[in-house]
């Protein structure tokens, strides 16, 4: 229990006056009697004449005394709050950088050891919370118990994936006890390589950060690309991009391989915090292109990237348009597609794997890929919410294999619709006016929605517009796998109608059954870095293989040298001895207050 | 906190705030009591068949129905005696004659009433107690009043101190009401010396003049707490040849003063103020010395015949005329 007004506690000094009441003798009370003379005699029996008297042992004495407590009590505000005790608020950076092993064996792991040494320390009562700072950050445990935080840490993993210092701090924020107490606090266990926490303000506790790594070490594969080139002999180049993030020079050993077999070796001199660009040769047959770093740095995640090769093999594309040209041009330049044109008037099915609806949409949909341009308003199946002119793309996917080698923010619209994002969709593109390039998966088929007409735009004339149909085509025509996949980024497989089982294989052997359910299949879980394979086996025992690759892309990431974060102090001093309110039970000592007064009255009443 | 509570039970007091189950106990215990003013008429039918006992024949004029000194005529025959000339021929017994032709006159006992005087003690001391010792005198008088009225005996109301209207002779039933009314008057007050007031009573009172012919019977009602003695007083009355009967009234509060506390005690009637720290031992004391006064005013009239009891205030009625007085001697 704790007291609101502890103050109102120093008003007991009234018990004081009330116990010299009874301890000064008062003047006898007066009564009358019958017969003065049958007492004389007997005044010396009368108790000591002096000022004062002993305390005499009486009913109404206590009672009063009782009442003051109990009001004294109710004036001081109890409620049932309890004491507060020190809190502390463990946050374990589990990006990517944090596998870096300048720090033996790893900085998570030293990272690890560091939270340990702290939750040994707390002392009884002391609340301790543990949270990740993984993409989504999660409170791993919460609570007094020591053995329940280090299980909890024990447990924890590091990841593949960006992750946000700003959503772990807010969840941080939401897990503080009030009022917090001196000596509380939130401690950040990172090597820095976190955007900063924007829109986060002072919290309630001080934020401490603790540096984990030395060194900033690190070479890796930032890109790797396989493409098909053009023109009468078909090709296959590789393009692979090595970045070194040391403020060295280093010459590390490559390694291509296709199909898991040495195709090249070669030393890559790579510049002090620079890169070097490494293209090769890719047979036609090939399926899978990997580009492996040897030498020592400090991250492993980035050494190595892989990359599965659309299959090489033409498509059989539809075209339902009015204005046919520009896109039969444009498609026909994709030497894996072959086209075939149709007016809306005259539109069938003819099981095409990739269809484009220019303007026009039917009542039913084909089973193939969709690519759905400038929709009519009430197509039914993206909401048109208007139009807009003269716009610009301002927001977009830099990393999106649409947008690959195309300079979104240069592409002018003359006229766009303002497209609203069903549930099976997400953003592409957009501009101040609202989305305008959507992709997503519908019923185990992927579509694309392109919400203006380039031919208003001018848009055919450039070269961005055959490269967006390219990276239609390929993203939509390839084998379901986009090759370029970044951990935690959700990838659908088609899913052969036949499939009797599906099995999926994930870079570190661990397998996964999978439910051969529809068209497609859709993988979440890609947060592990590698080469993950879906088996569907077939009714006459065949296996049907689709691989693709997570790579670990992105400086962010690589860039593992550490950096120091300033500690925040916190919005407010803390108490050093602060109290949780809890619901207040004045009320109760009220009531006492009065009953016992009433049997003080009661008490007087009858004995007078 | 307690002159909060002493504060208001007299605000309650003074604004009647007495709860109706308050009201109902005090009800119920004065009925209990018997304190019912002016007395029922069940106890009247009963006081009807009860007189006063002289212990001797007193003179108090003919056509009572108490024996007398007096030979007169009646049908009671008392004896007979030898005819003298002069006597009723009326009164001869003609068969005595005829046996021993000899003329005898007869004898016969007169009946006389017989003068009852009431002597209540009105000094501040009776308006005390609870129930009050005035209101119970009262009462007593009243049924005393009855008896004497009902048996067509003379009734004389002879205030000894306080206030209240002047007492007249009264005889017959129908004077009952005025009887009551006279009672009902009476207020105690002021400080008595019996001695005295027996002695003014003597000069000043008009039933004075019957306290001089010695004869009458006396019902003194008092509660004979007197600092200078009792014995002056009864010997006064006893001087002046009445038949004396003592009736002391008591109340429960001063037979058991209740303990606790240093009071100062001030005689209502004198003023004495003694203080007193009411302690058990304190108490214990005094109801000794009450009990050895009570004692030798009881020792005192057994000595002396005169019939004597102790009354407190708390007794029913009925039971005290019924039981009591008649057990003292006082009724028959």
């Amino acid at each position: 229990m704790t007291l609101g007004q502890p103050s109102a506690l120093a008003l007991l000094f009234l018990a004081l006056p009330i116990v010299l009441i009874y301890l000064l003798r008062a003047h006898p009370r007066r009564r009358p009697t019958t017969a003065a003379f049958l007492w004389r005699g007997l005044e010396q029996q009368v108790t000591a004449r002096g000022n004062w008297r002993r305390l005499p042992r009486s009913l109404a004495l206590l009672l009063q005394l009782l009442a003051l407590i109990a009001s004294v009590a109710a004036l001081a505000q109890p409620s049932l709050g309890e004491r507060t005790s020190r809190q502390l608020i463990y946050v374990l950076d589990a990006s990517p950088s944090m596998q870096a092993t300048d720090l033996a064996p790893s900085r998570f792991e030293a990272a690890r050891s560091a939270i340990h040494e702290e939750v040994k320390l707390l002392h009884e009562g002391e609340h301790a919370t543990l949270i990740a700072l993984e993409a989504n950050p999660r409170v791993l445990a919460a609570g007094p118990e020591r053995l329940e935080l280090l299980r909890a840490l024990e447990a924890a993993e590091p990841g593949a994936r960006p992750v946000s210092l700003r959503d772990a701090l807010a969840m941080a924020s939401e897990r503080i006890q009030y009022p917090p107490r001196e000596g509380s606090g939130i401690v950040v266990f990172t090597d820095g390589t976190l955007d900063p926490p924007t829109g986060v303000g002072p919290l309630a506790l001080p934020v401490r950060f603790v540096r984990v790594g030395q060194e900033g070490g690190n070479q890796g594969v930032s890109s790797l690309q396989v493409r098909q080139t053009q023109g009468q002999a078909a090709q296959l180049s590789g393009f692979a991009v090595l970045t070194n993030y040391a403020d060295e020079p280093v010459r590390v050993p490559v390694r291509v391989a296709v199909d898991d077999l040495t195709l090249q070796t070669q030393q890559a001199d790579l510049p002090a915090r620079g890169r070097a660009e490494l293209p090769f040769d890719v047979p036609l047959d090939a399926r899978s292109v990997s580009v492996a770093l040897g030498g020592r740095d400090y991250l492993r995640l980035d050494d190595r990237a892989e990359v599965t090769i659309p299959e090489n093999r033409r498509r059989m594309a539809l075209l339902v348009s009015r204005s046919p040209e520009a896109w039969e041009h444009a498609l026909s330049s994709v030497s894996s597609l072959e086209v075939t044109t149709q007016a809306p008037g005259s539109y069938r099915d003819i099981g095409a794997e990739i269809v484009v609806f220019d303007g026009f949409l039917p009542p039913r949909l084909p089973s193939g890929q969709l690519v759905v341009v400038n929709p009519v308003s009430g197509n039914g199946l993206v909401d048109v919410l208007g139009e807009a002119r003269d716009v610009r793309m301002r927001s977009f996917a830099a990393r999106q294999p649409l947008l690959r080698s195309l300079d979104p923010a240069a592409i002018h619209l003359v006229k766009a619709s303002r497209l609203g994002v069903p549930r099976w969709a997400s953003t592409v593109a957009e501009t101040e006016a609202g989305p305008v390039i959507l992709q997503g998966d519908l019923e185990g088929r992927r579509v694309v929605v392109i919400g203006f007409d380039p031919l208003l735009s001018g848009l055919e004339k450039l070269v961005s517009f055959p490269i967006l149909v390219a990276n239609i085509a390929e993203f939509l025509g390839s084998s379901g796998a986009d090759p370029f996949v970044a951990p935690g980024q959700p990838v659908t497989l088609a899913l052969a109608p036949e499939a009797v089982q599906v099995e999926l294989e994930r870079p570190d052997g661990t397998h996964q059954a999978i439910a051969s359910r529809g068209s497609g299949v859709l993988i979440e879980a890609t947060s592990q870095v590698g080469r993950y394979t879906m088996r569907q086996r077939l009714p006459h025992g065949e296996v049907a293989a689709r691989s693709f690759s997570v790579n670990l892309f992105g400086e962010r990431e690589a860039d593992i040298a550490p950096r120091e974060i300033a500690d925040w102090p916190a919005a407010e001093p803390l108490l050093a001895d602060a109290a949780r309110p809890g619901p207040s039970v004045w009320l109760p000592f009220v009531a006492l207050a009065l009953a016992i007064l009433g049997a003080e009255w009661m008490h007087f009443v009858r004995s007078s | 906190m307690s002159g909060l509570s002493r504060g208001l039970a007299s605000l309650s007091r003074r604004a009647g705030l007495v709860s109706p189950a308050t009201r109902r106990a005090e009800r119920d215990r004065r009925r209990q009591l018997g304190w019912r003013w002016p007395l029922d008429n069940s106890l009247l039918r009963r006081l009807e068949r009860l007189a006063l006992s002289p212990r001797r024949p007193v003179a108090g004029g003919l056509g009572g129905e108490h024996r007398s000194r007096a030979q007169a005529m009646s049908t009671d025959f008392v004896d007979y005696r030898p005819y003298l000339p002069g006597d009723d021929l009326r009164q001869l017994d003609w068969n005595a004659y005829g046996r021993l032709d000899e003329l005898f006159v007869k004898l016969t006992e007169a009946r006389e009433r017989l003068p009852l005087y009431l002597l209540l003690d009105c000094s501040a001391s009776m308006g005390t107690g609870e129930p009050n010792k005035l209101d119970l005198a009262r009462q007593l008088a009243a049924a005393l009043g009855f008896v004497a009225l009902a048996r067509n005996d003379t009734l004389e109301l002879v205030r000894l101190g306080g206030r209240g209207p002047a007492a007249r002779s009264l005889r017959g039933k129908q004077r009952f009401r005025e009887h009551l009314a006279a009672l009902g008057a009476l207020e105690a007050a002021g400080q008595l010396g019996l001695d005295v007031e027996i002695e003014g009573s003597w000069r000043s009172n008009p039933v004075g003049q019957a306290l001089r012919q010695r004869s009458g019977q006396a019902v003194l009602i008092s509660d004979l707490l007197q600092p200078d003695g009792y014995q002056k007083t009864l010997e006064a009355l006893g001087g002046a040849g009445l038949q004396l009967s003592v009736v002391q009234l008591l109340s429960p509060q001063e037979l058991e003063p209740a303990p606790g506390g240093d009071y100062e005690l001030q005689d209502v009637e004198s003023g004495e103020k003694v203080q007193v720290g009411m302690s058990p031992q304190a108490v214990e004391t005094y109801q000794t010395r009450l009990a050895d006064w009570c004692a030798s005013v009881e020792r005192y009239c057994s000595r002396r015949g005169l019939p004597y009891v102790l009354v407190r205030t708390d007794q029913p009625l009925e039971w005290v005329v019924l039981v009591r007085l008649r057990q003292a001697g006082i009724l028959c």
